[in-house]
């Protein structure tokens, strides 16, 4: 190939095997690996079961989060990144054509995970002596997931052509897979009892379970799993390549003005901007107080003030308007108890996501334009510049928790409060616990990475909550609910008082480097 | 400490893990004057900086700022000292105003306070005419203006500018030359870092020079002047160069030596420093048939003496 072309992609691939990152993941899923088929030895030490197929399971699992998590902001950012950074238009004044940018920056990403995935096959293939699972089972669904990383790969890889921000494109692709996966069945539905026909989403619909990565994982994760898996790898195959010379043919078409505004942090659209500000932002917003100006700042700069309160207040209306609508057009009654649960359910999950990117990006932006050390001058300490910030990023959440709110209110008097029972106080505590700990994490994350604080640490949370369990498990402590709780509740404490320091270090750290 | 003085720094040294970016560094800022800051790139002019303006800890040494140590005291002296970086600092979805009046209030201004405050910077700055502008649609020039109204907000009595001319066009550098003259007519202090010599030479009274870590000179620059000027030197310049005059010159008692300068018609002739006796130069010139067209004792200039005290390359 014309090294001209692969220029990028040798870069890339070098720049990728010099990251501490790549070994440390590799290090952590073989870890893991190893901890599960230990536990699972000693769980089965009796005899009886399918230990393998059990093992198997677990990293099956454990692999599509980490592919649907981590990998989804990991490829998002493959062009975003150059975009942000103001180097595209760099890039391409070296004369680099589209194909040797698209393949230097994506594929050695994909490559790079695609290692990570082999890199476990000899590891796995040790549960074939636990039993319950074969090798032509394990390299079947490593076959579905390595294809499945290229297809997703890809489509980001076109989201991140066609769009500025990762952010962006990650909520983009999660929208597009949500709409194919929950959507289109419900769409099918919906017309079929409306209108009569379905309008070809059934069609659809079955064709998207049947190419779908978990159709083909529960198909090999069958005890009598003895044929080959060729559908899925072949069509996620297929498909990421298409998609591929999609983002190859669109890029010159999405990326022309690249490289005007080199400014980093500064957007295409901002030189073009006018000196004014948004008059939808700009009216009413009363002064900064004294006391919560940073608050003030962060609240109706960051975060887009009253109007995205309403905005995302009016977002869940609508939502829950939909689903209520549709549900009611297919036939299932809107009970008080169902209303209830989706805005509980909408309230909540909308709390949830507010909260994780406000503090995934709390310091992002101030790292980006380098304010940080301009703020932490102002004769504040760093802790308290922090929380304010968290105020704002808290007053963010409050349309989801209203929402929520409501729907708890609606069945309020069918609701028996047993709050002090010991199982549920001390269920309160281990999930406070956590939320401590994932709220800090998230935040240290972010002042090291440029993306992927979010999914790292729930990955992460993930991984370590069955760190726990099996580690539960190997201390003979299965039984001991309560013990397990406190326990684990009281490390979460101190892991999330020692973030809390090493969080204040960073930031002095980082105003120090600015 | 002296009244005059508004800081003192002692023995300041600093390593970033093996690389010992300042090394003993020993000068003093004087009240109410523009004191240079100047030294070859990576002379570790910004990590002294970053330590006067509390952002990074003296690791060894000591730093006084209006009496108090900056590294116990930081909170106090925050009040009193104005930091502009040598990037751009600013939030770009603001106004010039809502970003001043945030920095007002986060130094815990008044309202009534920050209107005046600011009214009265956006006049010394020139920029009442882009209050309500956007940041991000402002011109570098513009931007960096809006950096040191920042840096000015909360009134303080020192100021620390780490290259606030760089990247500037001409004009945008003389006119904010002319704000800081301006600025030192209020009663500021002024600590500015910069590679521009000749505009340091012309602004500041002040000079301290740092080469590798290491204090080259600090003080007035008329004395920097003085101590890289050799005594007894001199300029001669002719409307055209005599043989008759040079013979002449180099037979003169107390002869040291002679050169020509180049592209011009000039002599710089050196004689011994006593007894000081410059217009029998002057004499030999016009005995000899010189057409005189300048005559000046030879004193080094900024950047002459800069390049004497520095040594050449960058430090890796």
């Amino acid at each position: 190939m014309n090294p001209g072309v692969t220029a990028l992609f040798v870069r890339s691939l070098r720049e990728e095997y010099r990251k501490p990152a790549t070994y440390i993941a590799r290090f952590v899923m073989i870890t893991l690996i190893l901890l599960m088929l230990l536990a699972t030895r000693q769980q089965y030490r009796w005899g009886g079961g399918a230990p393998g197929l059990a093992v198997f399971q677990s990293v099956t699992m454990l692999n599509l989060l980490f592919i649907g998590l981590i990998g989804l902001s990991y490829f998002a950012s493959a062009i975003t990144e150059e975009k942000e950074d103001g180097t595209l238009g760099l890039l391409r004044m070296t004369n680099m054509s589209p194909l040797s940018i698209l393949l230097g920056k994506s594929t050695s990403r994909l490559i790079a995970f695609l290692i990570l995935l082999a890199t476990q096959l000899p590891f796995v293939s040790l549960a074939v002596a636990l039993g319950g699972v074969s090798l032509k089972q394990i390299f079947s669904c490593y076959a579905i997931l390595g294809a499945f990383t290229f297809l997703l790969g890809n489509l980001t890889l076109l989201f991140s052509v066609i769009f500025r921000r990762t952010s962006m494109v990650v909520t983009v692709t999660v929208a597009v897979l949500l709409v194919l996966i929950f959507g289109v069945p419900i769409l099918g539905a919906f017309f079929r009892e409306l209108i009569g026909t379905d309008l070809g989403f059934g069609t659809l619909g079955k064709w998207i379970i049947a190419i779908s990565p978990t159709t083909g994982l529960a198909q090999v994760s069958e005890l009598q799993f003895d044929e080959g898996v060729f559908m899925q790898p072949l069509s996620n195959f297929v498909i990421g390549v298409v998609l591929f010379l999609i983002s190859w043919a669109v890029f010159d078409v999405f990326n022309q003005g690249e490289g005007r505004g080199a400014t980093p942090g500064a957007s295409r659209k901002s030189t073009l901007k006018s000196t004014s500000p948004p008059k939808v932002f700009g009216g009413g917003k009363p002064r900064p107080s004294t006391s919560y100006a940073i608050t003030w700042r962060e609240f109706y700069f960051q975060y887009g003030g009253v109007t995205r309160l309403w905005m995302n207040l009016l977002f869940m209306l609508v939502a829950f308007g939909v689903i209520a609508g549709i549900t009611g057009v297919i036939g299932t009654s809107v009970t008080l108890e169902a209303s209830s649960g989706l805005f509980i359910t909408i309230g909540l999950f909308t709390a949830t996501i507010t909260w994780a990117l406000q503090l995934g990006t709390v310091f992002k932006h101030e790292r980006l334009l380098q304010t940080w050390s301009s703020l932490t001058l102002t004769p504040r300490s760093i802790q308290r510049i922090a929380y304010e910030k968290l105020i704002a990023s808290a007053v963010a959440t409050l349309p989801g928790l209203l929402v929520a709110g409501f729907g708890f209110l609606l069945i309020i008097e069918h609701f028996e409060l047993e709050f002090l029972q010991t199982e549920i106080f001390l269920a309160f505590i281990y999930a406070i616990a956590w939320f401590l700990f994932i709220s800090h994490m998230i935040v240290y994350l972010s002042l090291w990475l440029r993306w992927g604080a979010i999914p790292i640490t729930l990955v992460g949370s993930f991984i370590l909550q069955i760190l726990m369990t099996l580690m539960m498990a190997l201390m003979g402590m299965g039984g001991s609910f309560d013990g397990a709780i406190i326990m684990w509740s009281f490390a979460l404490a101190i892991a999330s008082t020692i973030l809390y320091m090493l969080i204040g270090k960073r930031l002095e750290s980082l105003a120090e480097q600015e | 400490m002296s009244d005059s003085l508004c800081c003192q720094v002692q023995h300041l040294s600093h390593l970033y893990k093996t690389h010992l970016a300042v090394n003993q560094v020993t000068f003093d800022i004087t009240s109410q004057s523009i004191h240079g800051f100047v030294g070859p790139n990576g002379a570790g002019k910004t990590t002294t900086l970053k330590v006067l303006a509390t952002l990074a800890k003296p690791q060894s040494g000591k730093v006084t700022m209006f009496g108090m140590d900056v590294a116990t005291q930081f909170k106090s002296v925050r009040r009193r000292i104005g930091y502009m970086q040598d990037h751009f600092s600013i939030y770009r979805k603001m106004t010039v105003f809502e970003y001043l009046d945030f920095f007002g209030a986060a130094y815990g201004l008044s309202q009534a306070e920050r209107d005046k405050t600011i009214t009265d910077i956006l006049a010394l700055t020139d920029m009442s005419g882009r209050r309500d502008d956007l940041i991000t649609g402002l011109s570098r020039g513009m931007q960096q203006r809006v950096s040191l109204a920042r840096a000015l907000v909360h009134d303080p009595d020192l100021l620390l500018l780490d290259e606030p001319a760089s990247g500037l066009d001409p004009r945008a550098r003389i006119e904010l030359m002319e704000i800081l003259q301006e600025l030192r007519s209020l009663g500021k202090t002024i600590f500015i870092s910069s590679h521009i010599l000749s505009e340091l030479s012309t602004l500041c009274d002040h000079v301290t020079i740092l080469d590798r870590g290491e204090v080259k000179y600090t003080g007035t620059i008329g004395g920097l002047v003085k101590d890289q000027s050799p005594e007894g030197a001199y300029r001669i310049e002719l409307e055209a160069l005599i043989p008759e005059v040079e013979t002449a010159l180099r037979a003169l008692p107390g002869f040291v030596s002679l050169e020509t300068v180049a592209q011009s018609n000039a002599y710089r002739v050196r004689m011994e420093a006593t007894p000081r006796n410059p217009t029998r130069l002057l004499e030999v010139v016009f005995q000899n048939g010189g057409q005189l067209k300048s005559f000046r004792e030879d004193v080094r200039q900024l950047s002459e003496a800069f390049m004497d005290l520095t040594q050449p390359g960058v430090r890796s």
